[in-house]
């Protein structure tokens, strides 16, 4: 199984822009020059604005401020000028689209005390506004992942890192949550939330964190 | 006695990796309306709210369907009526830093909102339309795409 990863990532890593033009470029024999798409950078939920780079054969079209727009008529033509669209016009168009989107998944953290699976006294406040939060979302769809700080070996954090994410499926699972619809996972000292020196107690490192999607 | 040492480091080093192999889930379907279906492994499912996704899922909307996603870095992804979209390429492995999105839209449309994988590795996510190629480096994306 090591090997097949291995290799995967191998090809993975050749994958690059070079790889979509080549796509881009059979889609095109075979369908021809390709629908006419519009593309548009909305701002976040929070205000931010992030960046999209649009390639076909012709060209590239860079799309960095809030509601700019570019539309792109076929693989055969440079995708076109960038302009501001108004924000009723992006909400008349994608209307269906948006009010089908999902609220964000929710995160919860809890705690641990150096080298133990037991949850803080103080962690396991929040556990009722977990399951409150997978009630009203209807979630059938809940992470579990498991942490540690960077004290001691990789391999005794990892099975740390199980124990603590197993024992926070156990009290959810104890508080009627159905275990199909929990996944665990768990990564050790590999993950910080703050990135520390080796063997360094860091207690905000040793989590488990909860997200209920 | 060393027997038992190397069979306990097989297993703690081992068992992340069996874990993702037996679980390869890319997300959930949050919300449904209307009609929306998926076409997997050549069958075509109608699509309830719980659904799971799983990497090469087609999912199809008809004039009266939209549908709502949450893949597992967390990012959104909505689609509108008449659409129909390839989830073709999903890799969030952060234990190995190995992230890939690539979508494919073939026709109607879509939002998309970035989630973890983006923040990880900007040139991680890749939405592919039929006469472009989207690089998402961030954050929220429309996309129309008229049918021929």
């Amino acid at each position: 199984m090591e090997v097949g990863v291995t290799s995967d990532k191998n090809r993975k890593s050749t994958g690059s822009i070079n790889r979509f033009l080549l796509i881009l470029f059979i889609l095109n024999l075979f369908y021809g020059c390709g629908a006419k798409t519009q593309i548009v950078l909305l701002p976040d939920p929070d205000g931010a604005v992030g960046k999209i780079e649009v390639v076909n054969p012709r060209g590239t079209r860079v799309l960095d401020r809030p509601w700019e727009s570019t539309e792109v008529a076929s693989l055969k033509e440079v995708p076109g000028e960038a302009r501001i669209m108004e924000e009723s016009e992006v909400k008349r168009v994608f209307h269906e689209a948006l009010n089908a989107k999902p609220q964000p998944p929710v995160e919860f953290l809890i705690y641990f005390k150096s080298e133990s699976a037991i949850p803080t006294a103080e962690s396991l406040n929040s556990i009722p506004a977990v399951l409150e939060t997978i009630k009203k979302r209807g979630s059938q769809d809940i992470s579990v992942v498991g942490h540690t700080d960077s004290m001691g070996t990789a391999d005794y954090n990892l099975d740390l890192s199980l124990r603590r994410a197993k024992k926070v499926a156990e009290i959810l699972q104890a508080e009627g949550v159905d275990p199909a619809i929990i996944e665990i996972d768990y990564f050790g000292k590999a993950k910080p939330l703050i990135e520390t020196p080796d063997g360094v107690p860091e207690p905000r490192n040793r989590r488990v964190e909860i997200t209920v999607r | 006695m060393n027997v038992v040492i190397i069979f306990l480091l097989i297993i703690l080093t081992g068992m992340p990796g069996v874990i993702n192999a037996a679980d390869t889930r890319i997300g959930i379907v949050k919300n449904v309306r209307g009609s929306a279906y998926i076409e997997r492994s050549y069958e075509t499912i109608p699509v309830k709210a719980g659904e799971r996704l799983f990497e090469k899922d087609i999912i199809i909307t008809q004039k009266d369907g939209s549908l709502g996603l949450i893949l597992r870095d967390n990012s959104l992804l909505s689609i509108g009526p008449s659409s129909r979209v390839v989830l073709s390429e999903f890799r969030f492995e952060p234990a190995e830093n190995n992230h890939s999105f690539l979508t494919r839209i073939k026709k109607g449309t879509l939002t998309y909102l970035t989630g973890l994988m983006a923040k990880m590795n900007p040139n991680a996510v890749k939405i592919e339309t039929p006469s472009a190629v989207c690089g998402v480096r961030g954050t929220h994306i429309a996309i129309k795409v008229d049918e021929d």
